[in-house]
């Protein structure tokens, strides 16, 4: 039986077992939109703007680790989701976005709402298409749906003009893709396995710095395995926070810029690093030419061209987390490590960094640590960027895969509303907040719209600090506070939360902090509160830009601010 | 490091924008490709594989960054192979 372009993509979406779909509907897509109803197995989610729609299929997958799935219209609907796509890409998250392009005859012909979106999207895509005839549709989705979700995952983009949703052909789903240049490698080499295990069995100071990779390759009982055997400490990477419990006696939290300071002397102290699944950011290895200065590195990761990219790896392995730990963990003898631990155990005792001090004011870092206890750490955490995304990241603690989520490569500010819609979505029997500072939330506040409409129970505590948090720290610490363009005044938040028919509550004392969360987790439905936070409140530690690990600064004697604040509505 | 002049060869499949896949590589790093020969590779034993494309792209900079870079182009799904064939003294 013959089906058009836009059956043939729902047909396949139905195969590779998508149930949600974040979208808007535009000119190009109107055949796509039009056949949905037949498909009621394709629950499609109306977003207020496309960037949402990247965003919410990012947190969807994210938060599920299935494929997260948008539609966008041609021209501005898909450059709309461009940030959102290379929000996906530099983290690698399994998201495909498919995009309407005017009909074939009129490409290339600057025709009404016309953009090479497969030229712009091409450095922020792990691949991306241009479907022009309907017979190569089902094949196309087939192989975008393997690249996403296989390997290193990513975005994969698919633009389908508006005549090939209409074309007809025969569907026949291909069982098989036929790659010659994607062949990922899951098996580490035998012989780098074996000297990567020599190294950490005669290393005196072994550390683990684990990454997204094991969240993404589900080795958490791998990566335990390795750390007790060996009794090695672990710290993480920002996205690879909760691949290994913060609770466990061996976790030693996470490293960078705004990481522990006892980690990053840890890193700084170490004689054998063992990175897996990570990509030495700049923000985590701070100074890369200062990084771990007495470490031999063991690099596990599953994309080759990350081997060496920013720090030298002595034993590189590629291959799958999983898959590479397995087998390391048969070569790795015990050990006990017993002064090198007590060592970090006394620099965290020295050096605590995630101590909130005492003050009758509203901190910030207090805020999430009451969230935290309210919700007994069980909770989905869905960050925007800045200071709040640190002190989130900070003051929570994260004892289960994927219950942080954050935006680390890309830092997007604007994704923490709508990724945590879009978590909610994947995970509806799980507490999910959305942690946003007062600048990010109004980038992509529109989907307040969403939410409600959706009824998509998301706990929303914004950190208002009446600034661009982070920028203003960076002013004040390096530029003489001169507070340029950081000053934020309004809106309302809890007269816009209304207006969008969601309830919500101001805080600006302590002891209204918890009775505020009791009474958002006891509402069935969205909530917001406003935390009207110290308005200066710095993230501590800090490794100050083009700095080392090692000069980490932490909390200085705080004299009293002296910036006049704006009024409070 | 020494800047030197390599010469890569990369086989990739025929296949729209796949040069502009590559080149966007090399573009986003700064590096001036000097010379880039196209030539299709003629597959006898079936015409049911995909279409393959020889590429010869002489480029100059350091091993490592070169290295780096061959990685980089490996990892476009199109590419299937890349190969730093510089050797010195060939004429």
């Amino acid at each position: 039986m013959k089906m058009t372009g836009a059956q043939i993509l729902c047909e396949s979406l139905v195969k590779e077992g998508v149930e949600v779909i974040f979208g808007l509907p535009g000119g190009a897509v109107i055949p796509l939109y039009d056949t949905l109803p037949q498909y009621p197995q394709l629950r499609h989610i109306l977003v207020r703007h496309e960037q949402g729609a990247a965003h919410a299929a990012d947190g969807y997958a994210r938060a599920t680790g299935k494929v997260g799935v948008c539609f966008a219209t041609s021209g501005p609907g898909a450059t709309n989701l461009v940030t959102g796509i290379a929000n996906a890409c530099l983290d690698s998250i399994p998201v495909i976005a498919i995009t309407g392009q005017v009909a074939t005859p009129f490409i290339g012909k600057d025709a009404f709402q016309e953009v090479d979106i497969s030229g712009i999207t091409l450095p922020i895509t792990k691949h991306n298409y241009l479907v022009l005839e309907v017979g190569s549709l089902a094949k196309v989705v087939k192989e975008a749906f393997h690249l996403a979700r296989t390997g290193r995952p990513g975005p994969v983009l698919i633009d389908i003009p508006r005549d090939v949703f209409i074309d007809q052909t025969e569907f026949h789903y291909p069982a098989e893709v036929q790659l010659p240049g994607y062949k990922p490698t899951l098996e580490g080499h035998p012989a780098q396995i074996k000297k990567a295990a020599k190294l950490i069995n005669e290393a005196q100071r072994p550390l683990i710095i684990a990454g997204r990779g094991v969240l993404v390759s589900g080795a958490y009982t791998e990566l335990k395995q390795l750390a007790e055997t060996a009794q090695i400490p672990v710290i993480t990477t920002l996205l690879g926070i909760g691949c290994f419990p913060e609770s466990h006696v061996l976790s030693y939290g996470w490293l960078g810029m705004h990481g522990m300071a006892y980690a990053n002397m840890a890193v700084e102290a170490a004689d054998a690093i063992i990175a897996i699944g990570m990509r030495f950011g700049d923000r985590a290895t701070a100074k890369v030419s200062a990084f771990a200065p007495h470490a031999s590195i063991v690099h596990i990761d599953i994309d080759p061209a990350e081997i060496g990219k920013n720090v030298h790896a002595d034993v590189p392995i590629v291959g799958d987390v999983k898959v590479v730990l397995q087998a390391l963990n048969k070569l790795v003898t015990s050990a006990e490590h017993i002064d090198w631990v007590r060592q970090i155990d006394n620099w965290r005792n020295e050096h605590p960094s995630i101590v909130i001090r005492d003050s009758d004011g509203l901190l910030p870092q207090y805020v999430i640590r009451q969230i935290y206890e309210v919700t007994r750490g069980e909770a989905i955490i869905v960050t925007g960027v800045g200071q709040n995304q640190m002190w989130a990241a900070q003051h929570y603690w994260y004892d289960r895969p994927n219950s942080l989520i954050s935006s680390g490569g890309l830092g997007a500010m604007g994704f923490e509303l709508p990724g945590a819609m879009g978590a909610k979505i994947g995970c509806p029997d799980s507490t999910v907040w959305c942690v946003a500072g007062d600048g990010g939330f109004q980038m992509t506040i529109q989907e307040l719209a969403t939410i409600v409409q959706e009824r998509a129970a998301v706990k929303i505590a914004i950190i208002n600090n009446g600034y661009l948090g982070m920028v203003r720290q960076w002013q004040e610490l390096f530029y003489k506070r001169q507070y340029v363009a950081t000053p934020l005044s309004g809106p309302d938040f809890v007269k816009v939360a209304e207006a969008y028919g969601l309830p919500a509550l101001r805080v600006k004392r302590k002891e209204e902090v918890v009775p505020a969360i009791e009474r958002a987790m006891g509402e069935e439905g969205p909530f917001l509160i406003d935390f009207m936070v110290e308005p200066e409140e710095n993230v501590y530690p800090m490794v100050p830009p083009g700095a080392a690990l090692s000069e980490i600064l932490e909390e200085p004697k705080k004299e009293v601010a002296a910036w006049p604040r704006r009024s409070t509505p | 490091m020494a800047t030197t002049k390599h010469t890569i060869v990369a086989v990739v499949e025929d296949k729209p924008g796949v040069l502009n896949r590559m080149a966007s590589v090399f573009r986003r790093r700064g590096f001036n490709i000097e010379s880039v020969n196209v030539i299709e590779i003629i597959n006898a034993e079936s015409s049911e594989l995909p279409r393959l494309v020889r590429l010869t792209i002489v480029v100059a900079g350091s091993a490592t960054i070169i290295e780096q870079l061959r990685k980089q182009l490996e990892k476009i799904v199109d590419v299937v192979k890349v190969a730093d064939i510089t050797t010195e003294g060939t004429v």
